[in-house]
């Protein structure tokens, strides 16, 4: 549409980047030659402008999250989420270890007992490396069985007399600790 | 309010569709071409800077209200040939050299101003400017959407804007 003076609609099309390539050559030349031709279209521009600003103002706006929202969010709250989990830490802690301490000590009991009562039946001599000294495992083994059995004497000292049988915990105990292949006899161990 | 810079694929789309004529706008404004250039330079900057704060639809009615603006402070700046200051300003709307904003109305009377004047347009007007404004719709599918000539679309966009010009004027 080849047109030396654009109408309205003209204008409007152009102002909202609709005009076709012959309009906007059109409508840039006219713009050229008079200031009150800019002033026209500046009346359209001011009233469309105004209109875009109620039409934002209906629009709904979307929330986004971003990266440096959630960075902001670890800044805000660090602080609270490692007091957080360092309390969590320290309950898990009060409530684990006890029963890890008593595990071990039942472990260790129940081996001791062991080893005893192997070393009162077995005949076998300590394990001598080809030099003849003492098996360094077998040496240590045997201190700390020792070590064991003289906390054991203490206490029988204070405490009732240690039964000859071993208590039925006990028992189940090493049971579950063997491997299935190696399990054996309760009654084989039981005096 | 919170200003955005302009995606530049946009940013170029608006620069490609009216430098040469924003140019033209000024080039009679200011009377230097040189001036004018500068003038350029500085609109686009603005729209490189606040353009994602104006909605699409209004790019271009935006560029030239800005560049209506700049004119006007260039010679208010410059302060020579009273005579052309003089013609010009009683040319130029006094609001459009005194407002600060950029993006619209002055202020929140005038909004409450022009909603209310758009409940005198026709509901065809207010359809086709919400799916404009709104929807980002351009006016050829608009026009398809309806079932109606590209002409007739851009004549009811131009019947609601002079309604809504003369309804303002007249208050």
């Amino acid at each position: 549409m080849m047109n030396s003076n654009p109408d309205d609609e003209m204008l409007i099309a152009y102002l909202f980047g609709e005009a076709d390539q012959t309009d906007r050559q059109s409508i840039e030349n006219w713009l050229g030659r008079d200031p009150a031709h800019g002033e026209r279209l500046c009346q359209w521009a001011e009233t469309i402008g105004d209109l875009a600003t109620i039409y934002r103002a209906e629009q709904p706006s979307q929330p986004t999250f971003k990266r440096s929202d959630a960075h902001a969010l670890v800044r805000r709250y660090r602080f609270v989420a490692i007091t957080s989990f360092s309390l969590a830490a320290s309950v898990l802690a009060i409530a684990l270890f006890p029963r890890i301490a008593i595990e071990n000590e039942d472990s260790r009991i129940a081996l001791a007992w062991v080893d005893v009562r192997a070393s009162d039946t077995d005949t076998q001599s300590p394990q001598l490396d080809w030099d003849g000294s003492m098996t360094e495992s077998f040496a240590s083994t045997t201190a700390e069985v020792d070590e064991v059995m003289e906390e054991m004497e203490g206490d029988k000292s204070t405490s009732e007399p240690i039964s000859d049988e071993p208590p039925e915990w006990m028992l189940m105990a090493m049971s579950l600790m063997i491997p299935t292949d190696e399990a054996f006899d309760i009654d084989e161990v039981t005096p | 309010m919170s200003t955005k810079r302009l995606a530049p694929p946009e940013f170029e789309e608006c620069y490609q569709r009216y430098a040469t004529g924003v140019l033209a706008f000024l080039r009679v404004r200011v009377g230097c071409d040189a001036d004018a250039d500068d003038c350029l330079g500085r609109i686009f900057e603005k729209l490189w800077t606040q353009g994602a704060d104006v909605e699409p639809a209004a790019r271009g009615a935006w560029l030239f209200v800005v560049a209506r603006r700049e004119a006007a402070l260039h010679w208010r700046t410059k302060n020579r040939a009273d005579e052309v200051l003089r013609s010009l300003a009683a040319r130029t709307d006094d609001r459009t050299i005194q407002t600060t904003n950029d993006n619209g109305l002055d202020n929140e009377e005038s909004a409450v101003e022009l909603r209310l004047a758009m409940n005198h347009l026709t509901s065809e007007q207010r359809d086709i400017l919400r799916r404009r404004f709104l929807d980002n719709t351009c006016f050829r599918e608009i026009a398809e959407q309806l079932d109606i000539p590209l002409g007739t679309a851009l004549s009811r966009v131009h019947a609601a804007l002079k309604q809504l010009r003369k309804i303002l004027r007249d208050d």
